[in-house]
């Protein structure tokens, strides 16, 4: 049977005696869809609730989706699903998605997946060339190295059109903050799986393909791309090129990226600074200036590779500050770039030493200053407080800023090696470790009360599912913080960290219009009515259609990681370059259909990513999830957004009944229903959880 | 066998000029390209291609055919395999019914890699037509890094009009 879309395979490898065979994809299509509906059912059929993050039995799974590789703006991506190490207390399923051009290559080998099992014997890689797969050797070649020396020893033997996915020193250690990553700033972040593929003894992943993807019909799909690429560049157009040219800005610099010190070091001719696409895309690099942004310094003394704003984000000296200052410059990126080769989670590094939140009413009494707190402001934060200093840590606080501290922090949680051993373990488990040791650090109560509200402030889930910092919260901070309670809602329903939380804000946020203004409804009032049944779904000031708007942000951000595209952009609601600046409200659809001829409108495909998210719940609630662990700290009732408005607790309880009720979940518990797992037809799926117990 | 010799010829009157500089390395024009000649997406088969370095950048560079004046593939074809084709970009291109596959034109092409290819799966070479005088490849850039000029006029890939 001729497919389209997809390539037709799925590999399957099993590390412990390197033995490998393929299954057809079409076992399950069309109801897994591709990408994390597909790794979420392999996941169910083979990963035991008791599994451990770092146990043989545990799965690295990673899916393409149909359109991964194809001509298609935001659709390089691909997931990568298992047993994470982060989730912090209980390890648990968690998924990741990541972009770049593994995913395609991959597809061009002829596989639209990969799952990985067992343990090899001795540190490996794998080595995929069409048909051919080998397990081979690391030792002496490749362990050891960082991710940017490693891909270039791979390249030398297998050549440099080879597609690598790997870690670095981190994820050999075993932490639970190590990505699995490729190129420069291509990374599975969330969850730790570089953790996992370290425990798997297994360095990297290279493919070379030299074959294709069928598309059901070319013609719709050029189409598609070119209205897409246009719907969803950015505001500024070519500059001295053509004036009509509809091309997306290059080389020029947003207001945002002006503001740098890396930018004035290239005005100064000491840096080079470049942008870069995943296949086929455009997207970070017209979105907003702070996409994947490339920089070299010519005098070769940091490490060249590309980063984000949040790489860039995590180490700002002083002197350059966050706010009124001049953000990131050298130290900054060679922080990034650093971390990049050591594999180390941006997110848990992420921000930085200054506050972002100008306003001190954001933060509760007794609680840290800041509001975005990752593990280099957090640490700060803690030294400022007295708890941390050189002397119960070895990192030179007093030079905190400077290249010097930097590199001894992130090498010794790569390395493991001091305090970097806890490090390495998240901040979650540090903090949590050094409140249960007190005497080994030093500490008071005092001490002990300072560590457990900046755990609190870092980490906003509460509950054994937590352990992921915040990020777009808009609860108490960030610099577009105010309450909207989806974002909350979602923050407690689900698995991983809270960068899927992009999907709401992308849904809030008209370009170039001031939010709640009547051009603002004119525009996005028809879309909140379309989808979330009502604009209340997108007013900030009520409770209104909130679960309705957090259980449709739940399907659109599984949409995404199946078609797949990118929720940097989509869904694409709205657009700079439209008169109306509406955008395309049903990509999803249109580009599935080009891609595989499978006819259903968008609110059918929506229904397939109903059943797709209740099959997650099922994964979390047999992985030991209930009602209970969907919950916030007390920290996120005490802050107070830009307006000075706080999150109640009887409106969160109140939205999460309504949310459960949505979704057909049970309101008391938290398990989806008998009911609504049969209708999913995940017959099989209910059957276990009732044998386990869950419905009594 | 007819003899052809490169300065016996009418050059190409359109041909594609890449800036490395705004190249993003996406690869879009490899699966335009691919779609286009093939019917389906393979970078393999893309007649331009998309030499990366994302570890030590800036560096992206499109390598095209540059329909060069005086082609030294057509020269070195045996055959005469290789001419210039009837449509409005007088593009140089391969007669794949003629080809034997032997191989000359692309130790001829005096690019590295060379700008024509070999299909080993079909036995024959292949190479950048310019797409009859509208280039997918410019078509879906989104950076307009690869530009087609033709006469006097420079196409960026967005309004068809000009293109004749």
């Amino acid at each position: 049977m001729k497919t389209h879309g997809y390539v037709g395979k799925i590999l399957r490898i099993d590390l412990t005696d390197g033995s490998s065979e393929t299954v057809p994809t079409e076992r399950y299509l069309p109801r897994y869809v591709g990408g994390r509906g597909v790794a979420a059912r392999i996941y169910w059929d083979e990963v035991p609730p008791g599994c451990g993050a770092f146990d043989p039995e545990n799965r690295l799974i990673v899916m393409t989706g149909p359109a991964t590789g194809c001509l298609a703006v935001g659709s390089a991506r691909m997931t990568m699903v298992g047993k994470a190490p982060q989730t912090y207390p209980v390890e648990s399923y968690v998924r990741s998605s990541a972009g770049g051009h593994w995913g395609p290559e991959l597809k061009f080998a002829g596989y639209d997946g990969l799952v990985v099992a067992g343990r090899a014997p001795e540190p490996s890689y794998v080595w995929i060339m069409d048909d051919e797969v080998e397990v081979r050797s690391a030792s002496g070649y490749i362990w050891g190295l960082d991710t940017h020396a490693a891909q270039r020893r791979i390249w030398e033997r297998h050549g440099d059109d080879a597609k690598v996915l790997l870690i670095g020193p981190a994820g050999e250690n075993l932490s639970r903050i190590a990505v699995v990553s490729s190129d420069s700033n291509v990374a599975f972040g969330q969850g730790g799986f570089g953790g996992v593929m370290g425990s798997k003894n297994l360095k990297a992943v290279a493919v070379r393909g030299t074959g294709g993807i069928r598309v059901a019909d070319p013609e719709a799909l050029r189409e598609l791309y070119a209205r897409l690429s246009y719907l969803s560049s950015g505001p500024r157009k070519v500059e001295a090129r053509d004036p009509g040219a509809r091309r997306v800005a290059v080389g020029g610099w947003s207001e945002h990226a002006r503001n740098t010190a890396v930018y004035d070091d290239y005005k100064a001719g000491e840096a080079r600074w470049w942008y870069e696409g995943c296949y086929s895309c455009s997207i970070c690099n017209c979105a907003a200036g702070t996409g994947k942004i490339s920089v070299r310094y010519l005098d070769g003394t940091v490490p060249a590779g590309s980063s984000t704003c949040v790489e860039y984000g995590i180490y700002i000296p002083p002197e350059q500050g966050f706010t009124g200052g001049k953000m990131y410059g050298r130290a900054s990126v060679e922080a990034s770039h650093l971390l990049d080769m050591l594999g180390l989670n941006a997110w848990e590094f992420y921000f930085t030493i200054r506050g972002y939140s100008p306003d001190p009413r954001h933060t509760p009494e007794g609680g840290p200053r800041m509001d975005t707190l990752g593990g280099l402001n957090l640490l700060y934060y803690l030294h400022e407080a007295g708890v941390l200093d050189e002397g119960n840590t070895g990192l030179p606080f007093d030079r905190f800023g400077s290249r010097e501290f930097m590199v001894k922090l992130l090498m010794d949680a790569a390395h493991r090696r001091g305090f970097g051993a806890l490090l390495a373990e998240g901040l979650p488990r540090a903090l949590h470790y050094m409140m249960e040791h007190p005497g080994e650090f030093g500490l008071g109560e005092e001490g002990v009360e300072v560590l457990r509200l900046a755990y609190q402030q870092g980490y906003p889930r509460a509950g054994r599912f937590g352990g992921y910092p915040r990020h777009h919260l808009f609860c108490g901070g960030q610099g577009c913080g105010r309450l909207y309670h989806p974002q909350l809602l979602r923050c407690c329903v689900d698995q991983g960290d809270f960068s899927v939380l992009h999907v709401n804000t992308g849904m809030m946020r008209v370009p170039g219009v001031e939010y709640g203004s009547d051009e603002y409804w004119r525009v996005a009032g028809p879309m909140a009515e379309k989808w979330m049944g009502g604009r209340e779904a997108l007013d900030q000031y009520t409770t209104g259609h909130k679960a309705e708007a957090a259980g449709f942000g739940m399907l659109v951000g599984m949409e995404l990681d199946c078609v797949p595209l990118c929720d940097f952009k989509y869904p694409l609601w709205y657009s700079w370059h439209t008169g109306d600046l509406r955008g395309e409200d049903e990509a999803g659809c249109k580009l599935l259909r080009a891609v595989t001829g499978l006819e259903r409108s968008q609110r059918e495909l929506y229904g397939m990513m109903d059943v797709l998210c209740d099959l997650e719940r099922a994964i979390a609630c047999r992985e030991g999830r209930r009602r209970e662990d969907d919950w916030l700290h007390d920290h996120e009732f005490q802050g107070m957004d830009l307006e000075g408005r706080r999150l109640r607790r009887e409106d969160l309880t109140g939205l999460l009944d309504e949310f459960y009720v949505l979704r057909g979940w049970d309101q008391a518990t938290g398990v989806p229903t008998r009911r609504k797992l049969v209708e999913d037809g995940l017959g099989d799926v209910s059957a276990e959880l009732d044998r386990m117990g869950l419905y009594s | 066998m007819p003899e052809v010799k490169p300065d016996s010829v009418e050059a190409a009157r359109g041909r594609l000029v890449v800036d490395a500089e705004i190249c993003i390395g996406c690869r879009a024009c490899e699966a335009a390209c691919s779609l286009t000649h093939e019917g389906y997406i393979a970078p393999s088969l893309s007649r331009i291609r998309v030499k990366r370095n994302p570890l030590n950048g800036p560096d992206f560079t499109p390598q095209q055919c540059h329909q060069c004046v005086e082609p030294e593939c057509m020269a070195s074809c045996p055959v005469g395999a290789i001419r210039i084709d009837g449509g409005p970009a007088y593009a140089v291109v391969v007669d794949t019914e003629t080809c034997i596959g032997c191989g000359s034109c692309l130790d001829a092409c005096p690019y590295d890699p060379p700008r024509i290819m070999f299909d080993e799966a079909r036995g024959v070479a292949y190479k950048c037509d310019l797409c009859g005088g509208r280039p997918s490849c410019v078509e879906s850039c989104p950076t307009g890094a690869i530009v087609y000029v033709h006469g006097g006029h420079t196409w960026i890939g967005d309004d068809p009009e000009g293109l004749e």
